[in-house]
């Protein structure tokens, strides 16, 4: 191939049609009069084209129809952290009551506090069956001093003591057959 | 409008569920189920039983050892069932809560027998204790302290749950 003197990248200017018109122009001439670049020009046309055929035909054979489908799979395969989780459930309760808590604050605080009058109320009354006793403070809680149980009656079919135990006197139901020395 | 019918009924449930859980809450009782075996074998006592000690010496063993502790929440009329060892059940139902005394029905069942080993309706005081004693196991005899509170029990008198 004959060589020539003009410089090898404006080839690959015109072809990529980086340069302005005057310059593409000019440049076009120099190349159809030189045998050299206009060599060099198809070299390069034909290899464009090669390089776009091959390229169309490994692209072609490329199977696109589940790509969004596995890419869903692949998003909805992934777990989602526990953080996350809460901060989506906070995100959607706040975007649903939002609107409904800012215009009804007060009636909201008016619940809030009728919640800790009835607490307050609730809790000083304990109720009994059948009884129902005004407690104006709670008693500290203690453990019964005095344990004895009232028995209103008492079956079995095997030998039963009944006494209290001297310490908290406490009810002992004792079902035994054979009465030992054990007992009290 | 939209928001009025969201907002109103929320604070009526709240203020229901608070009002209907403080009653419900009252309406529970605490029962504790101590089931302790008492041998000859040794002159052992169970750590976790110091502070039924004074109690237990009553019995005239030698060694004391905890071998079940249950605790059940139960509404007045409903039972609770404690399994026990050997085979054992226990039944507790609590009847009523009337000046400061609890009343429960008591069963103690045995064996694939259908009536109670023993079964006694009896009152014991509020955060009060009844024995029931005598049944051989292991070589041993089982002592059991049932405890009934219509209020929160008071900081567990041995701190152990086996």
């Amino acid at each position: 191939m004959a060589s020539c003197s003009h410089p090898s990248q404006l080839i690959s200017l015109v072809y990529d049609n980086e340069l302005d018109e005057a310059r593409r122009y000019a440049a076009a001439d120099q190349i159809a009069d030189c045998p050299a670049c206009s060599h060099r020009m198809q070299l390069l046309e034909h290899t464009h084209e090669a390089l776009c055929q091959t390229l169309d035909e490994e692209v072609s054979r490329l199977d696109f129809s589940d790509f969004w489908p596995r890419i869903e799979q692949g998003i909805a395969a992934q777990p989602p952290s526990l953080a996350s989780q809460w901060a989506d459930r906070f995100r959607h309760w706040r975007m649903q009551w939002h609107a409904p808590l800012s215009w009804h604050i007060p009636v909201w605080a008016t619940t809030v506090g009728l919640c800790l009058f009835a607490a307050a109320v609730s809790t000083q009354l304990p109720t009994s069956r059948g009884a129902v006793h005004i407690q104006t403070a709670r008693k500290p809680v203690v453990v019964a001093l005095n344990n004895q149980a009232q028995i209103e009656s008492l079956s079995a079919t095997s030998t039963v003591l009944v006494w209290n135990e001297p310490t908290s006197n406490a009810t002992v139901i004792w079902v035994d057959e054979t009465l030992g020395e054990k007992l009290p | 409008m939209n928001t009025c019918r969201l907002s109103f009924p929320v604070p009526a449930v709240l203020v229901f569920c608070l009002c209907t859980a403080s009653v419900a809450a009252e309406d529970m009782v605490h029962i504790r189920v101590e089931t302790v075996l008492a041998t000859d074998t040794s002159q052992e006592f169970d750590n976790r039983l110091t502070g039924m000690r004074s109690q237990l010496l009553a019995f005239r063993y030698s060694a004391y050892r905890l071998v079940q502790e249950e605790r059940r929440q139960v509404e007045f009329g409903k039972q609770a069932n404690f399994s026990l060892p050997g085979g054992r059940f226990l039944q507790v139902v609590p009847k009523e809560y009337v000046n400061e005394q609890i009343a429960l029905h008591v069963m103690l069942m045995e064996g694939a027998s259908p009536s109670p080993l023993m079964s006694t309706l009896l009152s014991i005081p509020n955060r009060g204790m009844l024995f029931v004693g005598g049944r051989k196991h292991q070589g041993g005899t089982l002592i059991i302290r049932i405890g009934a509170a219509a209020d929160t029990l008071p900081p567990t008198i041995i701190k152990t749950e086996e």
